[in-house]
């Protein structure tokens, strides 16, 4: 097979595990499943016209809105919201509907067809606890690890994706409002500062 | 997107003549341009990547390190791959395997700014150790000595905040500025350090700590690693030199130009490049002398790209060694967690350092050496994608509880170690995946030396014995194992005096294509020890001087 098709998950799944490095991989590869071995296409430009299907009003791109109710209960349950700050609020879904048309559309049919399996069972329409239970059972395969990694890149990435909203990396994260600080940043550098200027020599 | 540096600039016609074609305006690449120009030569920069500002610069971690904002999209540039020699290489997806800024200013826009000089022993190893069996370790063609006036040339034309610490090697200037405060994270790396009996100092930056030549100091947005600073206080090529160069009036940088070839004439002389612009289409510039400055991925592609029925294994590759020898440096990482916040996701990434274990010791049983430093993990994306500690849930409530309770209170020690050469980590051209311009992706193969994973794993012994020392109540480290992933693209065109064994000799001059000069990371003969800009910087500065005087004696 031409190594620049679109991926085929059983090989991703089964090549041998990204080793770690500096400060990315090892996060990628905690990211969970064969996401990072999965193969970006060379050719993956989908036409993002908008569809008719909406999610709390908001026209979605790839998913109908099935889908999409599936998937903000998914997402939901990932990141959940405490202090009315989560992936839903943050518009996890977007970033995904989104990105799944566009930079990750090599990657879509995957996603499309583990969604489809939780649609199946009526994920969206079951009891917490229960979407708990189901989640649990399938943390091991690379749908799930590639569903949270898009939901953490969703909560987390700049609002021009789609997602990120409501301010949501520093009120998830309790961050001082930046763009810029001024010292002392911390507790313990804090400390430093109060021992040097008390005439205390360390 | 368009710097107004470049609406100002001087520009040259195709048919205009000139000195030096420059490929690459990255660290090496701004500095050739600066000092060629400053030199009073007409020089041509051409850059594949756009030419930002201060102002297109934004904190995006998805953008950045997932969909290559600055370092390229995958699906346009793909790089492919392996482990070993046999295996068929893969498409990688993000990051790639050679992570590398384009743009103007290179990768000096989105490093670290970790700026370490290497010492004496580091450019004769060889001769002070012996030969290793089965690796390429080799003395530099140049001493300490030799550098040391662009070390201090470089420290200062670029802008380095930091102050002298117990294992310096001889320097003739001071720091031109004072460090960067120091973050909780260097305060409990100096305590564990020194309760253990070593010698922790601030970290030599190339950020500035006061304003420095019209630039402001840092105002510790905390987005430095793999991004471009929004306030030029980062010491890239972008804020530093390529200004000066295109003040000079004889310096045009051209970006959005992705040189394709070296062209030869029949006496085997460089006589220009040939490049595509943004709209693809094909140009020819000429010049009296061409000069690569594309990076250990790149310059090796070009090279390769280059052959013809004369040089039919790549320009300037009669060695055989163009591509070979690629080096990483060792990374590794070991975490902990605090009672109080230290708030790592404010300033810059790192602001200490040891260097106690900078030195091979046969004591150890393997050769190696290398530094350590205090660190912030990464910025909030990457923390919650793995930077909780071990047997915290990795989604769900707890886990959305237990981001904004960890995030503030941990930290990384980081260790970098030496790679020694080998001649199977290399950068070839993949026989059939191809960029967004028909080039071949470029394909690298990479396993670290048993040497190097054993110098890895005892810095992560010493990382978490720092960090236990300075009481952290939950310790952690990646675990060791062969690298997929480079930030250091090190030794693919090395320098050296023997034609058979070397690429360029010691004035970067190709040993075959007397006006062809290569000075960039692939220059490096061995690995140094985990930051090699300021060493690839302060070659610029002397490979510019000495281009500058062939170029002046009638020697191009
Ligand atoms: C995230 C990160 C953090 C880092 N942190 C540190 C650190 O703390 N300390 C340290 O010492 N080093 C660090 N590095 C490494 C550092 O960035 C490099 O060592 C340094 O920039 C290499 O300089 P160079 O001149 O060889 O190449 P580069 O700076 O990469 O410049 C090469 C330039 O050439 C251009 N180019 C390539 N091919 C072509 C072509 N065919 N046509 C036109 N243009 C071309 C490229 O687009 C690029 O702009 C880091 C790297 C990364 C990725
Ligand atoms: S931490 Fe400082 S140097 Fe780094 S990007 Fe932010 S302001 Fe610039």
């Amino acid at each position: 097979m031409d190594r620049s098709l679109a991926p085929d998950v059983s090989v991703a799944s089964s090549a041998p595990p990204p080793s770690r490095r500096e400060f990315l991989t090892r996060s990628m590869r905690l990211a969970g499943g064969g996401w990072l071995s999965l193969h970006l296409p060379l050719l993956a430009s989908l036409s993002a016209c908008a569809r008719e299907d909406a999610l709390n009003g908001e026209p979605l791109r790839f998913f109908n809105a099935d889908e999409g109710r599936t998937l903000e209960a998914l997402v939901t349950r990932l990141i959940p919201s405490v202090d009315g700050i989560g992936a839903r609020e943050a518009g996890a879904v977007h970033f995904i509907d989104r990105g799944l048309a566009d930079f990750f559309a090599a990657d879509a049919p995957f996603f499309r067809a583990g969604l489809a399996e939780l649609m199946e069972i009526g994920f969206a329409d079951l009891p917490e606890a229960e979407q708990i239970r189901h989640l649990q059972g399938i943390e091991e395969k690379p749908f799930f690890g590639f569903a949270r990694a898009l939901t953490i890149f969703g909560t987390f990435s700049d609002p021009r994706h789609g997602g990120g909203r409501g301010d949501a990396i520093h009120r998830i994260y309790g961050m001082d409002p930046g763009p810029g600080f001024m010292p002392p940043f911390g507790w313990y550098d804090a400390q430093q500062i109060a021992a040097a200027s008390s005439g205390e020599v360390r | 997107m368009r710097s107004s540096l470049a609406e100002s600039q001087r520009t040259f016609e195709e048919s205009d003549e000139i000195d030096f074609v420059i490929v690459g305006s990255g660290a090496a690449g701004g500095v050739l341009a600066a000092e060629l120009a400053g030199a009073g030569f007409d020089v041509v920069v051409l850059e594949q990547g756009p030419w930002r500002t201060a102002r297109d610069f934004d904190h995006d971690e998805v953008g950045h390190w997932i969909m290559g904002d600055l370092t390229g999209d995958p699906r346009q540039d793909p790089q492919t791959f392996r482990s070993d020699p046999s295996d068929e290489a893969q498409i990688a997806s993000a990051p790639p395997p050679l992570i590398y800024a384009r743009g103007v200013g290179g990768s000096s826009v989105h490093f670290t700014a970790n700026y370490w000089r290497l010492r004496p022993l580091d450019f004769r190893e060889r001769s002070l150790l012996g030969e290793i069996p089965g690796t390429g370790f080799a003395d530099w063609p140049l001493t300490y000595e030799e550098l040391e006036p662009y070390y201090s040339k470089a420290e200062w034309e670029i802008g380095v905040s930091g102050a002298p610490g117990p294992f310096d090697p001889p320097r003739s200037r001071p720091y031109p500025m004072p460090p960067l405060p120091v973050k909780s994270s260097g305060v409990l790396f100096e305590q564990g350090a020194r309760a253990l009996g070593w010698h922790p100092q601030p970290a030599p930056m190339a950020i500035l700590s006061e304003e420095y030549d019209g630039r402001p100091p840092c105002m510790h947005c905390g987005y430095c690693m793999g991004f471009g600073c929004e306030v030029d206080a980062k010491s890239s090529t972008l804020a530093s030199m390529i200004p000066r160069a295109v003040a000079t009036g004889r310096c045009e940088v051209r970006p959005d130009s992705t040189v394709i070839r070296v062209e030869v004439d029949g006496a085997g002389r460089a006589t220009g490049v040939i490049y595509l612009d943004a709209d693809g289409r094909e140009h020819r510039r000429t010049a009296r002398a061409v000069v690569l400055a594309a990076n250990g991925a790149e310059t090796p592609r070009l090279l390769l790209m280059s052959e013809s029925s004369r040089f039919p294994d790549g320009l300037a590759n009669g060695s055989g060694l163009v591509g070979k020898y690629l080096m990483f440096n060792g990374q590794t990482a070991s975490h902990g967690v605090f009672e109080h916040p230290l708030n790592e996701y404010k300033s810059v990434q790192v602001t200490r350092i040891l260097l106690d274990f900078y030195e091979s010791d046969p004591a150890r049983g393997f050769y190696g050496g290398g530094g350590m430093d205090a660190r912030m993990f990464n910025g909030p994306l990457f923390f919650a994608l793995g930077g909780l500690p071990p047997g915290v849930p990795t989604w769900g409530e707890e886990f959305r509880r237990a981001l904004p309770d960890y995030f503030s209170r941990t930290m990384e020690v980081a260790g970098h170690t030496t790679s020694l050469p080998l001649e199977t980590n290399r950068v070839t051209l993949d026989p059939e995946i191809t960029d967004r311009w028909g080039r071949p992706a470029i394909r690298t193969t990479y396993r670290d030396h048993p040497d190097d994973l054993a110098m890895m794993q005892f810095f992560v012994d010493r990382g978490e014995e720092i960090l236990d020392a300075a009481g952290a109540s939950q310790v952690w480290s990646d675990p060791v194992g062969p690298q997929t992933i480079g930030a250091h693209l090190l030794g693919t065109c090395r320098m050296g005096d023997d034609p058979e064994a070397s690429v360029v000799d010691r004035h970067h001059r190709s040993h075959e294509v007397r006006n062809l000069f290569i000075c960039d990371g692939s220059s490096m003969v061995t690995s140094g020890r985990g930051q090699p800009t300021l060493t690839i910087q302060a070659l610029a500065f002397r490979a510019a001087e000495h281009m500058a005087g062939f170029a002046s004696t009638g020697e191009l």
